[in-house]
């Protein structure tokens, strides 16, 4: 490999790459705000200068391609100067918010100026003022004062949604960030812009307000909300289990997947519905069943009976999934429907909706449908028809979604026991009703269209009665006299890696997934963690010196998947790394009742 | 939007861009907009946004980026008025005052009806011929705080710019070295074909 | 032996903007002859070798920047010609534009087929509205008569010239922020490199040049290397157009040679300073260049001798102060000149001179201190340097040169809070207004 020198020693590159690109892979942090992996290099902001042989003035790093002659200083006299005048020069006009701005504590001025910028500010004028509380559309606020012209947003609807909303309005001091008037920022991925904003211009409607960020626990995991599968991570507040809600959802990268994006559906979609919408308690045939106990029983007395009733017959019984179970739930109704009934029909129908574009959306919104096809779910629910009993499970957590009413009513049977996540009106007519875990309070592993496995976690746990698909099927079979089936999500994890999902080695199966062969007998590709730009946690943080509330404030450090200086501040920023928190926890298993 | 006559002359003033480049006429176009609508309006923003296949915002961007451009009307006639220093040098502040007194509007502002909209510009390239000021397409040179009325009148009657001589202790009004020539400047017929 | 005029020949008379006109003083024979007897080669070697240097303000050699175009480029090359004069103090590309366009012109002529560009565009000031009829007035003229567009002058020539305006930016005036507003976008300069040359206008090989040194390619094809270097000195060679304004008795146009001292262009072409007063302090080549004390006004106004007192040639744009002039505030006026210019794409120029600005206007104008002396220059060191174009350098000079040279006038302005020259308001104007927008 090609190398030149960086800071006194020989770093290779790959020809083509940013010298600040190199430099991460390098160790080496060089700050930026207006750089994105994804987005054009204006090189406007000015902080990624760095110094090099020969060049009489400083070089900016993002916008520069390496070659092997060059010799690189980033931490000269120079340099320093350089970045302490441009955080001054930012500061100049950047309204004192820290204590109202949601950005506190991710916000890369403030990590910058505590890294570079310089002790204390000779600004003696009065600061522009600027609307300040701009809404701009459904979902996002702008507040033009702390606004650092980076543009990043702008060339963010140029040249990722190309619906331009945003533009840049006057020149010089008086450049501020705006919409035309009569229109607003309302295309299918606007609050991308918030993740991606790096100051507190850009606020979620939603989260304004809502938590200090030094309070949530950030969680990776996976959208399941269409067939993409983009990679998330997710916020959550609160430690005990009555008290904790999530309070945000943001983009996590993912070079393979989702780039650094997520749709405006799969950022809000979380929306807890209010009481009533989800059930929670289980129900069954009597009202004197509404608890977990009780409707277990009860599930098992029909299971049983129908197992009666149709021993030595064949093809008697359908299995409907919505398509939003995981891996590991869809395996274990697959286990018991086939214990049940060797020719049990096994659904999980078509469900388009909503649009599809070039950049994420998919209209197949089953998340977990190329997992589905695999654990040999098929997609025509025309023989459902003339199946006598039903198991239909429906994880969706969406009001909208999930398996269509129309074809659930039309099925008539016998029996049939339903798991929810939900309320849906087609469950008002199961005998039993078992409330299932969402894609937010559990483990378990999806596959999206294209092949990639991929974990989703549990951010909050699942409330009352609710749990996974297989835990209650495993309470289900075992009561109805069928072979047990495992509970524990690894080892179910584990089983289908030796089986459908060959040759999955579940321990590579980190946060960015693994791409499934095409065909039998191919290569898994395992996804590593992207490149840290900026990996300098503050050298006071690591080494303990710093002022005692922030120590009061740090969590215990991590056990984290992948490489990467270890400190949970490196997910807060948008510094392209992987959340690293709460995996170790989130893998713990799970104690089934 | 603005008649036929005026939509033919944009599409030649495009056709002297690569085709696949046709945003190129963008700021003759805003010109030619400004010429008759005296701003640009809202409507036009959207017309040319369509028409670049761009959106508003975009061209609002544009629009805003540029001193000369106006999106409110600014007055029929705008005076811009240079603030450069060899103006300065001459006197030019005296005779924003004298403009300023004379409309009873401040600079940035327009008199009250609507007539005369007074600015400041920066250096108007004519410093020889300081203090000057840049009305409508015409150029007024080595003006003095007692002449503006013979200014504003001139402009009034039809304008084509002229000079500021002072004969016998009072200021007259000459024609200018370059006369203004006839035509459009709007949206430059171009030639070559 | 007297100098002889070639760029300002024939701008006293008002049928010179005319093709007759033109014609009738031998116009367009330059061309004529050129296009039949030498090749693309042989121009840009002689424009090469003359040692032509930009007469836009940066002085860059011409025909070496003629070299940079990539050979064997499928793209289309393009010319584009920058007659977005806006640099403070300067006048000489709008008195060429309007009483010599044809010699614009023929040079336009001569350098397309010197670097193999089909299409040349003319980037005007929009606040040139009589040069934009005049020029196209003489573009339509020439193309009647087959000196422009398709198969000119009997060859398999083409050269069309097309106008496009500004609107009021000078930084539409650096030659790529000139590049995206020809393009119809913000005028925001690009980074360099990719280099215009390579990836100019509509992403193809352009080279940008400025109306005089277009102008001048002319003469040095109609008369040779030698008379060029006649002219001038090492490395300093060729004609001039001055414009000079301010405290002169007569303010305006000449054209010398390169290299004349600033004192003798003054006094033998511009009536010298005005009756009753003395020199002061002058700024050579538009207020980018660093100021000269009186005393400095024997250098030689060329670009490499300048440097030595601390300035540069820039434009050819003098202005000259005379002892009634408040060096302070002409440093606030063209500090204001830069901030509400700046387009504001990076964080040095757009915050930095809008701070600047503010700090001087409180020097002047009263509340000013000591430290606000060393705080402005402190800005200007920090926004020097660290930018996609060269405003904020250009910005930074005059805060350091001014402040260098006249440090008492700055210390008075702060410890009285106003000008210790008695001058009253119209010279030291105390009311000008701080731009914003204009809209």
């Amino acid at each position: 490999m090609p190398t030149f020198k960086l800071d006194g020693r020989d770093v290779d590159f790959r020809p083509g790459e940013m010298l600040i690109e190199a430099a991460a892979r390098a160790g080496v942090s060089i700050p930026y705000y207006c750089y994105h992996p994804e987005l054009s290099r204006p090189a406007n902001c000015r902080m990624c200068l760095v110094e090099a042989k020969g060049a009489p003035k400083l070089i900016p790093a993002c916008q520069q391609p390496v070659n092997d002659k060059m010799d690189i200083q980033t931490t000269s006299e120079r340099v320093k100067i350089a970045q302490a005048d441009v955080m001054e020069f930012l500061l100049i006009n950047h309204p004192l918010d820290c204590p109202i701005c949601d950005q506190a504590g991710e916000c890369k001025l403030q990590q910058y100026a505590y890294l570079f910028g310089r002790p204390a500010s000779s600004m003696e004028e009065a600061k522009l003022k600027l609307e300040k509380r701009k809404v701009l559309g459904p979902h996002v606020v702008l507040d033009q004062e702390r606004c650092i012209a980076c543009t990043r947003c702008v060339r963010f609807t140029q040249e990722i949604t190309k619906t331009s909303e945003l533009t840049m309005i006057a020149r010089g001091n008086h450049n501020v960030v705006d919409l035309h008037p009569k229109h607003e920022l309302a295309n299918a991925y606007s609050g991308c812009v918030v993740d991606m904003c790096p100051v507190g211009a850009l606020t979620d409607r939603q989260f304004r307000f809502q938590a200090r960020v030094w309070y949530v626990q950030p969680t990776p995991s996976t959208c399941t909300l269409c067939s993409r599968g983009c990679n998330i991570t997710v916020d959550r507040r609160g430690e005990r289990a009555q008290r904790t809600e999530m309070k945000r959802i943001r983009g996590r990268r993912n070079p393979d997947v989702n780039a650094s994006w997520i749709c405006d559906e799969g950022r809000y979609g979380y929306q807890q519905p209010g009481k009533g919408a989800r059930p929670v308690r289980a129900r069954g045939a009597t009202a004197a069943a509404a608890e977990l106990m009780p409707a277990l029983e009860r599930a098992q007395e029909r299971a049983a009976e129908m197992l009666r009733a149709h021993a030595g017959q064949r093809g008697w019984l359908g299995a409907l999934a919505s398509g939003a179970e995981t891996l590991e739930e869809l395996s274990a109704l697959a286990e018991v429907a086939r214990a049940a009934d060797p020719e049990a029909l096994l659904v999980v129908p078509a469900f388009q909706d909503g649009d599809e574009d070039a950049i994420l959306r998919r209209l197949d919104k089953v998340g977990n449908r190329r997992g589905a096809r695999l654990l040999g779910f098929g997609e025509d629910a025309a023989g459902l028809a003339k199946r006598r009993v039903l198991l239909v499970a429906d994880a969706d957590a969406r009001p909208r979604a999930g398996l269509p009413e129309a074809l659930v009513a039309d099925l008539a049977r016998d029996a049939m026991i339903a798991f929810v996540a939900h309320e849906r009106a087609w469950a008002e007519r199961a005998e039993v009703l078992l409330p299932l875990a969402n894609a937010y309070e559990k483990e378990g592993t999806i596959v999206n269209f294209d092949g990639v496995a991929q974990r989703i976690r549990r951010i909050v746990p699942p409330p009352m009665d609710a749990r996974p698909l297989h835990h209650h099927l495993a309470d289900v079979a075992a009561g109805a006299g069928l072979a047990p089936i495992e509970t524990d999500t690894r080892s179910r994890l584990s089983a289908l890696a030796a089986g459908p999902l060959a040759p999955l080695d579940p321990s590579r199966l980190l946060e960015w997934g693994a791409r499934l062969p095409k065909e039998r007998g191919g290569d898994v590709t395992y996804f590593e963690e992207p490149a840290q730009l900026f990996t300098a946690a503050p050298k006071a943080y690591a080494e303990g010196e710093y002022q005692p509330f922030m120590k009061a404030q740090l969590p215990p450090p991590a056990i984290h998947v992948g490489a990467g200086a270890p400190s949970r501040d490196n997910e807060r920023f948008e510094w392209f790394g992987p959340s690293r928190t709460n995996v170790e926890e989130a893998s713990a298993p799970e104690k089934a009742p | 939007m603005y008649g036929k006559d005026f939509e033919d002359e944009l599409e030649r003033v495009e056709s002297r861009f690569p085709p696949e480049r046709k945003r190129a006429a963008l700021l003759l176009a805003l010109h030619a907009v400004q010429r008759v609508k005296g701003f640009v309006p809202d409507e036009a923003v959207h017309w040319l946004a369509q028409r670049y296949d761009t959106s508003p915002a975009d061209v609002q961007g544009v629009v805003s980026f540029y001193t000369m451009f106006h999106d409110r009307h600014p007055g029929r006639h705008v005076i811009w008025l240079c603030r450069t220093f060899s103006c300065q040098l001459l006197g030019a502040g005296a005779v924003m005052e004298a403009f300023a007194g004379a409309l009873s509007c401040e600079p940035l502002g327009q008199d009250a009806k609507g007539e005369f909209g007074l600015r400041w510009m920066e250096c108007l390239a004519a410093c020889d011929k300081a203090p000057c000021a840049l009305v409508d397409d015409d150029m007024y040179e080595t003006l003095t705080p007692d002449s503006v009325s013979l200014v504003l009148d001139h402009v009034r009657k039809g304008g084509g710019g002229g000079r500021i001589v002072v004969e016998g202790g009072k200021p007259k009004l000459v024609p200018l070295d370059v006369p203004a020539p006839a035509g459009d400047s709007a949206v430059p017929r171009l030639g070559g074909r | 032996m007297a100098y002889e005029n070639v760029l300002i020949k024939g701008c006293d008379d008002p049928a010179n903007v005319t093709l007759d006109g033109y014609m009738k003083r031998g116009g367009w024979e330059v061309a004529r002859k050129a296009l039949k007897s030498r090749t693309p080669e042989e121009i840009v070697t002689l424009v090469k070798d003359s040692g032509l240097r930009g007469r836009g303000g940066a002085g860059f050699p011409t025909g070496l920047k003629w070299t940079f175009l990539p050979k064997g480029s499928t793209k289309p090359t393009y010319l584009a010609i920058n007659a977005d004069e806006s640099e403070p103090g300067t006048f000489k590309d709008r008195y060429l534009l309007e009483r010599n366009p044809h010699l614009l012109l023929e040079g336009v002529v001569l350098t397309c087929h010197a670097i193999g560009a089909k299409h040349a565009y003319i980037y005007l000031r929009g606040e040139f509205p009589r040069a934009t009829k005049i020029l196209q007035a003489a573009i339509n003229q020439a193309s009647a008569k087959g000196f422009l567009g398709k198969k000119i002058f009997g060859t398999d020539l083409t050269v069309d010239v097309s106008l496009a305006r500004g609107a009021g930016a000078y930084i539409c005036g650096e030659e790529t922020g000139m590049l995206e507003s020809l393009e119809g976008k913000r005028g925001y300069p690009r980074n360099k490199p990719p280099f215009p040359a390579v990836e100019g206008l509509f992403a193809c090989p352009t080279i940008i040049n400025n109306v005089e040194t277009v102008m001048t390619v002319v003469p040095i094809v109609e008369r040779g290397i030698d008379w060029f270097k006649s002219l001038g000195s090492e490395k300093n060679w060729g004609p001039k157009v001055w414009c000079v304004s301010g405290h002169v008795e007569r303010p305006g146009i000449a054209e010398t040679a390169l290299g004349i001292p600033l004192d003798e262009l003054l006094n033998e072409h511009f009536g010298g300073v005005r009756r009753g007063h003395r020199y002061k302090a002058a700024i050579p080549g538009g207020c980018s260049c660093g100021i000269m004390t009186s005393d400095e006004f024997g250098a030689k106004m060329d670009f490499d001798a300048l440097r030595a007192v601390g300035s540069s040639l820039g434009t050819g744009g003098v202005m000259v102060f005379d002892e009634t002039t408040c060096i302070p505030e002409a440093l606030l006026n063209f500090t204001e000149f830069y901030a509400e210019e700046s387009c504001g794409q990076c964080t040095p120029c757009r915050q930095g001179t809008g701070w600047a600005a503010r700090i001087l206007r409180r020097i002047v104008h009263g509340g000013g201190t000591m430290r606000d002396l060393d705080e402005v220059v402190r800005l200007a060191n920090g926004f020097d340097g660290k930018t996609i174009c060269a405003l904020a350098d250009a910005a930074a000079i005059p805060i350091r040169t001014y402040l260098k040279k006249f440090p008492q006038e700055f210390a008075e302005h702060v410890e009285r809070g106003r000008c210790s020259l008695d001058v009253g308001l119209a010279a030291c104007a105390g009311n000008l207004h701080f731009i914003s927008g204009g809209h």
